[in-house]
């Protein structure tokens, strides 16, 4: 290939993040095009389901995020503290749900927590029904989010320099003191990054959900779900859901990308 | 554009290797209850037809009809409801369009709850039950039937709404709903007798069926370069052969007599 054929010099990284950018870009904006010279797009966007779904896509991750971050947290800085084969082994349970199919974490679900599960007796006795429930849509998005916050808070953690703690805590400043002054702070970009990735994975969770929590509009019928079930009648409908999903989710990802870099500088300044 | 016509010749090379170079792949887009039956039958013409592969696609027939307007690459399409066949009569070849069995709803039942004995049970509060999306022929026959009930003797004024309250989930495809029974996360569900094959399900028969109403009809699609091949699969489905393997699975055929 002829260098010169292209008017600036590129080099081949360059060129190839310019074909990956076209690749990821070209069917978003492709979805939009299609979805705006959709006759029926402002119908779509303020139909009751619509509006059902995004409510409850946005109420469910919500929910999610703060647990994932309540117990990711702790779980993440705990873990950045240890070493040894029973750590490596924690790492890559924890890492499990990355890998595992959507479908199949839902069916594992099921069979853990459904009627007919190893707990369903349990929590029959309990008269805790969980399947078919808004609150089975939170437990599959943790499920399959939890990983990607964990992963990144935990290496933010780790990038907390130990002596900066250790200083901290001989001026007398107590270890829980320290750890919202001094670790928090230095790991937040990790932990704001790890957030957001976690999110969007909450977000656009589908397998597990119409797995184990079904598909009934304004229960358990989130956003991805409207979409394949608009397919079934309207594609009009599923596109101008889709749009919706893209953009709803592409706010928050700037946001929080916003977020973390903001949340850099101050920490930084620590140093 | 190098790497990605790269990725095409490698993937249409890995796709062509296990076959010879003058067998036609025929695509048959089918309805999710016909996935044992037609599986089994196009191992059969298959068999009998060594110059062709058939490929088989099997989701709600709303679906497969998007999929076909959206100009999805399709030789046949088998709907269960004439209606998915009827709305694309500019993409199919009219002549081709052929009944080629029919089915009964049936109400399938999980071995969890044993409290269901009858269709009034349905209707009794905290019940689960799913069923299929409105726009699946599974689904909107199932509400249809439903409808039909409440006019019935024995049946309470607001056995419809009550029934429909308790719908825990509504699927894609009509195989997702007996899954679900299956699995005992749901009491009953309202699936096609045929998806019981094998089961070990309880099932509870709906009466009053039209046996015309519930027809699984086959079309081979304009656009397909492959046209005489797909009017033999369809005339292979209601041939003697065809109609003995949809029979095995349950399917009705003795209605299904257009030619």
């Amino acid at each position: 290939m002829n260098r010169r054929a292209f008017p600036v010099a590129l080099p081949p990284g360059g060129i190839i993040t310019l074909v990956y950018i076209a690749f990821i870009t070209l069917p978003l904006i492709a979805l939009f095009i299609r979805a705006v010279s959709s006759y029926s797009l402002w119908d779509s966007l303020t139909s009751d389901i619509t509006l059902t779904a995004l409510r409850l896509s946005l109420v469910t991750s919500l929910i999610s995020m703060i647990i994932v971050v309540g117990a990711g947290v702790p779980i993440a800085r705990y873990l950045s503290r240890r070493s040894g084969h029973l750590s490596r082994v924690i790492d890559v349970l924890i890492d499990v749900p990355l890998v595992l199919p959507p479908v199949v974490a839902g069916l594992a679900m099921l069979m853990a927590f459904g009627r007919m599960g190893i707990l369903g007796d349990a929590l029959d006795a309990a008269g805790i029904r969980l399947p078919f429930t808004t609150t089975a849509v939170i437990l599959a998005q943790i499920f399959v989010s939890a990983p990607f916050f964990i992963r990144a808070a935990k290496l933010g953690f780790q990038a907390v320099p130990r002596e900066l703690e250790e200083i901290s805590q001989t001026l007398g400043i107590s270890p829980w003191r320290t750890f919202w002054r001094v670790s928090l702070p230095l790991a937040w970009p990790s932990i704001v990054g790890g957030l957001a990735l976690s999110w969007a994975r909450a977000i656009s969770e589908f397998g597990a959900t119409i797995m184990f929590a079904g598909n009934l509009t304004g229960r358990t019928q989130t956003m991805p779900l409207a979409i394949l079930s608009a397919m079934e009648s309207n594609v009009g409908a599923a596109l101008a859901l889709a749009v919706i999903l893209v953009a709803a989710s592409i706010i928050v990802l700037f946001v929080l990308t916003l977020a973390a870099t903001r949340a850099a500088v101050p920490a930084g300044r620590l140093e | 554009m190098l790497a990605v016509s790269a990725l095409a010749t490698i993937t249409a090379t890995a796709c062509a290797s296990d076959r010879p170079d003058d067998t036609a792949t025929l695509r048959v887009f089918a309805a999710s209850s016909l996935t044992d039956a037609l599986t089994e039958a196009a191992e059969t013409f298959e068999a009998e037809n060594s110059s062709l592969t058939v490929e088989t696609h099997f989701a709600g027939s709303s679906r497969l009809r998007a999929q076909i307007e959206e100009g999805a690459q399709a030789d046949v399409f088998i709907s269960a409801d004439p209606r998915h066949v009827d709305a694309i009569t500019h993409l199919i070849v009219e002549s081709s369009v052929t009944t080629v069995a029919t089915n009964e709803m049936v109400v399938a039942l999980t071995n969890s709850n044993p409290t269901i004995q009858s269709l009034e049970d349905l209707a009794k509060p905290d019940m689960s039950i799913v069923i299929a999306l409105p726009d699946v022929p599974a689904g909107r026959y199932a509400r249809a039937l439903i409808e039909d009930m409440e006019q019935q003797q024995g049946f309470p004024a607001d056995f419809d709404e009550a029934l429909l309250t308790n719908v825990v989930s509504e699927e894609t495809n009509v195989r997702a709903v007996l899954a679900k029974v299956q699995l005992g996360e749901a009491d009953a569900g309202f699936v096609y007798q045929s998806d019981l094959r094998d089961t070990g399900l309880r099932f509870l028969t709906i009466p009053d069926q039209d046996p015309s109403d519930i027809a699984y009809v086959g079309a081979a699609l304009s656009d397909s370069p492959h046209h005489d091949a797909a009017q033999a699969f369809l005339d292979f489905l209601v041939s003697d052969a065809g109609r003995r393997i949809l029979a095995s699975h349950g399917f009705l055929i003795s209605v299904a007599a257009t030619p």
